[in-house]
C-alpha cells in the first residue's frame, strides 16, 4: 500500500507527459505538408485536382448519385473536414441544409464562410438569369439567385478553377505559379471540347423539358432551349392542369426529351412521356474521373447520351 | 388525359382501401402499412446492394416480415402499434445505412417509397386494381386469429399496400386506409362499409376537379377533400347518435350479448 501510495505522484507525471506527447504528435505538421482540399460535390473535387494536382490533397463530401440537396453527413465527414484547409463548395443555397452544421461539428473555424478557407461558386460567379424560352408564368415561378448547379456549365466551370487557383496561391505561396498556369491548362483543355459539344447538341437537341432546374446551366452553354420544368417548385407536385399544359407545350415546340437526375422520381416524367410519345432520359450530374479528365469526361458523356437518346 | 388516370387512380384506392381500412382499424394496426412499406422497400435497397433484382429482394424481405407479424397474436398484451413503429423505425434505418452506401440508391427508394397519383398510367391502374382484387380476397374473408388467418390477412394487405404506396404515394394510401373507416366509426366499433365507400369516392372525384381546376398538387388536394368530407360525416353521425340515445342504448345492449357470445364484434362488409 505504502509503496503505491508512493509510487502515485510519479504516476501522475508519467500520464500527463504520455498524454502532452500524443497531443504533440497529434497536431505535428511537417513544413511541406500539402493543404487539403474538401470539395462538397464529386464535379468540384475534379476541378480541385485539375489546379492542385500533386500539391494538394482533395477529398470529397458526397458521392455520385448522392443528392446534395438532402445529403445527410456521417461523424467520418465532420473528422475528414477538421483537416481541411480550403473548404471547396457549391454554394447558392445547394448544400445549406447540412454544411453550417457539419462546419460547426468540424470544429475547424479555418473553413467558416468569409474565412480564407472557404471558397464557394458564389465567390467567383453570379448565377444566371430567367433560361431562354420561358413562358411569363415560368418566369414569375422562376429564382435566378437560387440556382447552384453551375458546375454543369463548363464556361462557370473555368472561371471558378482561376478562383480556386488564387485562392490555392494565397494559402500555400510556394507553389503559386503551379497553380495558376494548371488553371490555364484547365481552361484551355475544357475550352478545345466546348465546340465539339455544342456542334453535338447543336444536330441533336431541340426544345428539352427537365425535371428541375439541374441542367439549366448545362443547357445556356450548350445553346438549348428549355421548355419547362415537370416540378417547378422542388418537392411540390404539380397539378394535372400544369401536366396537360406541359403536354400541349410538348407538341407546340416539338419537344422530343425529358431529362431527369439521376435522385429525382422519375414516375411522373415517365408518364407525361408516355403520354406526349417521347423519350425520357436520366442525365448525370457527375461521373468517376480524375482532374480535368474527369470533369470533361462528365460533358462527353452527357453529351453522347443526349445525341444516343435523340435518335 | 393526365386528369383522367388521376381521376380513375383515385377511385379504385377509394373502392378498395376503406374496406381494408376497416379491417385495420378493428385490429388496432394503423401503422402496418407505413411498416410494411419500408420493409419492402428497405428489401429493395438490399437487393441493390447485393446485385440482385431488387423486386424479389424486397418481396423475400415483405414475406419475412409477414410471417414475423402474424406470429403475433391478435390479443397480445404488447401494444401492437407500437410493435408496428419499432418495425417501420428498424427498417428505415436499415434503409438509410444502406442508401448511403449505394450510388444512385437514393432516388430508386424515394420512387419506391414515395410514388406519385401523377405517375400512374392505364396499365399502372390496371396493375393496381388486379393487386387491390387479390388483396381483397385474402384479406376480407372472415376474421380468424390463427397464424395462418393472420398470415392471411396481412398478405391480403401487403399485396393492396405495397404497391399502391409504390404508384400512388404514401399520403394517399394511409388516408384511404385510416380516414373514411374513422368517419363512420361509432361507438368503437366500425360502422357501415357502404358509407365509407361513399364518402371515399365523393372525395375522390371531387378533390381530382378541384385540384385540377385551383391548379393544386392533387394528392395533397384529394387528401383534404376527404378529410373534410369525413369531418363533416363523423359530426353527422355524432348529432345523429346524440339524437337517438334509446338506439345507442340497444346497440351497446346487443354488442354486450354479442361479445359474451362470440367475443369482440368484428366488422364486416353487409354492416
Amino acid at each position: 500500500m505504502a509503496l503505491l501510495k508512493k509510487s502515485a505522484p510519479l504516476q501522475s507525471i508519467c500520464t500527463a507527459a504520455a498524454i502532452l506527447l500524443l497531443l504533440l504528435l497529434s497536431s505535428y505538421s511537417p513544413a511541406n505538408a500539402r493543404p487539403v482540399v474538401v470539395a462538397t460535390v464529386p464535379a468540384l473535387a475534379q476541378i480541385a485536382q485539375a489546379v492542385g494536382d500533386i500539391d494538394i490533397d482533395v477529398k470529397t463530401l458526397t458521392s455520385i448519385g448522392h443528392d446534395p440537396n438532402v445529403f445527410s453527413p456521417r461523424p467520418g465527414h465532420a473528422r475528414t473536414l477538421s483537416n481541411a484547409t480550403l473548404l471547396f463548395s457549391v454554394g447558392f443555397g445547394l448544400e445549406a441544409s447540412w454544411l453550417p452544421s457539419l462546419i460547426k461539428r468540424s470544429g475547424n473555424f479555418k473553413i467558416i464562410p468569409g474565412s480564407d478557407g472557404y471558397l464557394s461558386g458564389g465567390d467567383a460567379i453570379e448565377a444566371i438569369g430567367v433560361p431562354r424560352g420561358m413562358s411569363s408564368q415560368q418566369i414569375s415561378q422562376w429564382s435566378p439567385d437560387k440556382n447552384p448547379y453551375w458546375w454543369l456549365d463548363p464556361e462557370m466551370g473555368i472561371k471558378v478553377a482561376h478562383a480556386l487557383a488564387i485562392r490555392l496561391s494565397e494559402l500555400d505561396a510556394v507553389n503559386a505559379e503551379r497553380y495558376l498556369q494548371r488553371a490555364t491548362a484547365f481552361e484551355k483543355a475544357v475550352k478545345e471540347r466546348l465546340p465539339v459539344w455544342r456542334d453535338y447538341m447543336n444536330i441533336h437537341t431541340g426544345v428539352v423539358i427537365t425535371y428541375h432546374n439541374t441542367y439549366v446551366y448545362f443547357m445556356e452553354a450548350m445553346n438549348i432551349e428549355l421548355g419547362g420544368f415537370i416540378e417547378p417548385r422542388s418537392g411540390i407536385e404539380p397539378s394535372t392542369r400544369y401536366m396537360d399544359d406541359l403536354l400541349t407545350l410538348i407538341r407546340e415546340k416539338n419537344v422530343k426529351l425529358i431529362w431527369v437526375e439521376p435522385y429525382n422520381n422519375r414516375a411522373i416524367a415517365q408518364r407525361l412521356a408516355g403520354a406526349a410519345g417521347i423519350k425520357m432520359m436520366v442525365l448525370p450530374d457527375a461521373v468517376e474521373g480524375y482532374g480535368t479528365e474527369g470533369y470533361i469526361g462528365m460533358f462527353d458523356l452527357m453529351v453522347e447520351r443526349v445525341a444516343r437518346w435523340s435518335q | 388525359m393526365i386528369l383522367l388516370t388521376v381521376l380513375i387512380a383515385t377511385l379504385v384506392i377509394a373502392i378498395t382501401l376503406p374496406v381494408l381500412g376497416q379491417r385495420v382499424l378493428e385490429r388496432r394496426i394503423v401503422f402496418v402499412d407505413l411498416a410494411l412499406a419500408q420493409v419492402a422497400a428497405t428489401g429493395y435497397a438490399m437487393g441493390m446492394a447485393l446485385q440482385i433484382p431488387g423486386v424479389y429482394a424486397a418481396a423475400a424481405t415483405t414475406s419475412i416480415a409477414l410471417v414475423l407479424m402474424a406470429l403475433m397474436d391478435e390479443d397480445t398484451p404488447l401494444p401492437k402499434e407500437a410493435v408496428m413503429g419499432a418495425v417501420y423505425a428498424f427498417a428505415a434505418s436499415v434503409g438509410m445505412v444502406l442508401l448511403s452506401l449505394l450510388p444512385y440508391g437514393e432516388g430508386q427508394l424515394m420512387g419506391l417509397l414515395f410514388g406519385s397519383v401523377l405517375g400512374i398510367d392505364w396499365q399502372g391502374i390496371i396493375e393496381l386494381s388486379v393487386f387491390a382484387g387479390l388483396g381483397l380476397l385474402l384479406a376480407l374473408p372472415e376474421h380468424s386469429n390463427t397464424f395462418t388467418g393472420r398470415l392471411r390477412f396481412y398478405a391480403g394487405l401487403s399485396l393492396i399496400i405495397v404497391p399502391a404506396i409504390y404508384a400512388i404515394g404514401v399520403l394517399l394510401v394511409f388516408a384511404y386506409l385510416v380516414m373514411p373507416a374513422l368517419s363512420v366509426w361509432r361507438r368503437g366499433h366500425n360502422g357501415p362499409t357502404w358509407q365509407a365507400l361513399t364518402l371515399a369516392v365523393i372525395a375522390s372525384t371531387a378533390g381530382t376537379l378541384l385540384a385540377d381546376f385551383l391548379d393544386l398538387p392533387p394528392s395533397a388536394t384529394v387528401v383534404l377533400t376527404l378529410a373534410f368530407i369525413a369531418v363533416i360525416t363523423g359530426l353527422i353521425i355524432y348529432f345523429v347518435d346524440r339524437n337517438n340515445p334509446e338506439e345507442v342504448e340497444e346497440d351497446e345492449e346487443e354488442d354486450d350479448e354479442s361479445e359474451e357470445e362470440d367475443g369482440p364484434e368484428r366488422g364486416s362488409l353487409t354492416d
